[in-house]
């Protein structure tokens, strides 16, 4: 392919601007000094100590990860399922469908904050760990669809057809053929969710309670109470989370892909 | 549970695949049917082409016979068991698709072993199965490669094997070698005859080209507007078509539609023509295959012949022989296809007789009828 440099200027200029601000975090975390400096008079891991042992810290990354934990999968599989049923609906219908799934990437995150509130509230969710689970994984769903709706578009279902004709029971085929071949749909999807989870503000924000308090929500309330470096200690960790989880999956996910051809992208 | 009915019934039907198609009726909604009532007995070993143009119901009956389309009415009998409400998984049946279908994230080996492993072989079974039907199709070391890393005519190759290698009651091919270019498909076409003459089973073929029908099968069914026209060994087919419609699907063919003047005698514009006592459908339509039609000055027409004039409007040669492009009477063209040496004498322009042999011509049933 012909290379065009002025396209690797662009890439990285806008690499870059995504980047660099978040990068700033690092160096704040590790400030020996009570407020915010950048670059730090002097260094230290105390604001690390403090997330690890402060317990309203600790316990704000263990609800994180929990959640998470809960959420992703629940998305996984309700996104992949409806994926499923979409792909068999006429054009029209699966518009439709689709557009419904998605409403929570579309209608802003407040309203919908709001309406989980509301009925929450009058539930007896409002507050728990299972209210942010589901809220979460409302919100996730989408993620999960989306990319497995496009990996599904692009299966052959003669392979399903194929697969009957050889002898397999409609259920081997799934297992088999259909699911391997989508299966980098659902990772891509689940990886997605686990961060729109992990790191979601606003709906886990309205729905606090004692014992629920996430990650995001404690640096928020950090933030509106007493500032300290902890917070940027905090953000550090969100952000290589976030970015270890998607860096495996997706150089992983390379690393197969070159031991065989692989299926059709 | 499955997989023990599965394997019995492959021991139990190996040699055997004789199919009876009765009444088989497919209609979506409220639209004309898709296959319009169909009778067919496929004897166990024939070589079967369901020929037609798209949309004439040859690729649904393939469906309904493989089980991936349920009939509206009908039944569909393998060795005299009624098949029609069985699973496809439980049919046995081996199946090639027009784009091979293989299996993209699995080898070579993994795509041909996937219908025994469904039928419980141990891994040493599997492995000899496999590996000698790679051998037998010319595929023999390509076991690790994926789909995507081989040919199409490789790919090919794959599909078949997948589909023989756990001796199915039936091979069902729908239009295998449509993606393939010309070439690749005439060889391809040659392995496939000598394949089925070598495994001996029931071979169900969909085609829409006529040529490769004519080249494979022992019998082709001429399929149109979801009904079979005719059933027939393919030079019977070609000699005497029976329908128009066949008679042009299947071939080139001079048309006149005249009428019969008295019993012996064909009438058409301003000619009369000669036929043989036995041909006799009412409302007969004659043709001619282009290669039995000659072409002569006005004068020299053999005696005994029916001839036609025409105007010649294009001479091309093809090779050995070459085709003349005529205009009829009636406005309509027409075709002769002459050994090349004898169509020297004749040029562009030319005002000929178009002449044949009574022999030569046949009676067919206009479209309408």
């Amino acid at each position: 392919m012909r290379t065009r440099p002025f396209l690797g200027v662009v890439v990285w200029l806008v690499a870059g601007f995504l980047t660099i601000p978040t990068l700033f975090l690092i160096p704040m975390s590790l400030s020996g000094g009570t407020t915010f400096q950048f670059p730090p008079d002097t260094w230290s891991l105390r604001w690390y100590e403090n997330l690890v042992q402060a317990s309203e810290w600790r316990d704000a990354v263990f609800v994180s990860l929990q959640v998470a934990a809960f959420a992703t999968p629940l998305a996984v599989v309700i996104g992949t399922c409806a994926a499923f049923g979409l792909v068999r609906l006429g054009k029209r219908l699966r518009a439709l469908g689709t557009a419904a799934f998605s409403a929570p990437l579309i209608v802003p995150n407040i309203l919908i904050a709001l309406a989980l509130y509301g009925t929450f509230l009058r539930l007896g969710l409002s507050g728990t760990l299972l209210g942010l689970v589901l809220g979460q994984t409302a919100l996730a769903v989408p993620f999960v669809l989306i990319a497995v709706l496009a990996r599904l578009q692009g299966y052959d279902r003669s392979l399903t057809t194929a697969g009957l004709s050889l002898g397999a029971t409609p259920a081997t085929v799934f297992r088999t053929v259909t699911f391997p071949l989508i299966l980098p749909g659902i990772v891509a999807g689940g990886v997605f969710a686990f961060v729109a989870s992990f790191d979601e503000l606003v709906i886990a924000l309205l729905l606090q309670g004692p014992g629920n308090v996430t990650l995001p929500v404690q640096m928020f309330n950090a933030v509106v109470e007493a500032a300290d470096p902890t917070i940027s200690a905090a953000s550090t960790v969100l952000v290589v989370v976030v970015s270890a989880v998607v860096l495996l999956v997706q150089f992983g996910w390379m690393n197969r892909k070159r031991q065989g051809a692989g299926g059709k992208a | 549970m499955t997989t023990t009915t599965i394997t019995e019934a492959t021991t139990a039907t190996t040699a055997q695949g004789r199919i009876e198609i009765q009444d088989l009726v497919k209609q979506y909604g409220s639209d004309a049917p898709a296959v319009a009532g169909i009778d067919l007995a496929i004897e166990s070993g024939e070589f079967i082409t369901l020929l037609g143009p798209s949309g004439s119901g040859k690729t649904t009956t393939l469906n309904m016979i493989a089980g991936f389309v349920e009939p509206t009415s009908g039944a569909i009998l393998l060795n005299g068991n009624d098949l029609t409400r069985v699973a496809p998984h439980r049919r046995n049946f081996g199946m090639v698709f027009q784009n091979y279908a293989l299996f993209p994230h699995m080898t070579v080996f993994d795509n041909v072993a996937y219908p025994l492993r469904q039928r419980n072989k141990t891994k040493a079974e599997v492995r000899t199965l496999v590996l000698d039907i790679l051998e037998r199709f010319g595929l023999g070391g390509m076991e690790h490669r994926r789909p995507a890393q081989l040919s199409g005519g490789q790919q090919q190759r794959v599909a078949l094997a997948r589909a023989l290698v756990f001796s199915p009651s039936l091979v069902l091919l729908d239009e295998p070698l449509g993606a393939l270019d010309r070439k690749l498909r005439q060889s391809l076409q040659a392995e496939l005859k000598s394949l089925h003459q070598d495994v001996g089973l029931t071979f169900v073929f969909v085609t829409h080209d006529q040529e490769e029908a004519m080249f494979l099968s022992d019998t082709i069914a001429v399929f149109n507007n979801g009904r079979i026209d005719r059933v027939g060994r393919p030079a019977e087919l070609y000699d005497d078509p029976g329908t128009l419609f066949v008679a042009n699907f299947l071939g080139e063919a001079n048309v006149f539609a005249g009428a019969w003047a008295d019993p012996q005698t064909y009438g058409w514009q301003d000619e009369k023509w000669r036929a043989a006592t036995d041909d006799r459908p009412a409302d007969a339509v004659l043709v001619v295959r282009p290669e039995r039609m000659r072409v002569y000055p006005a004068s020299d027409v053999p005696a005994g012949w029916n001839s036609v004039g025409a105007t010649v409007t294009d001479v091309s040669r093809l090779g050995p022989v070459s085709r003349i492009d005529l205009v009829l009477p009636d406005g309509r063209v027409g075709a002769a296809v002459l050994p090349s040496n004898e169509a020297v004498r004749v040029g562009v322009g030319d005002r000929v007789r178009a002449a044949w042999e009574v022999g030569a011509q046949a009676f067919v049933v206009g479209e309408a009828a």
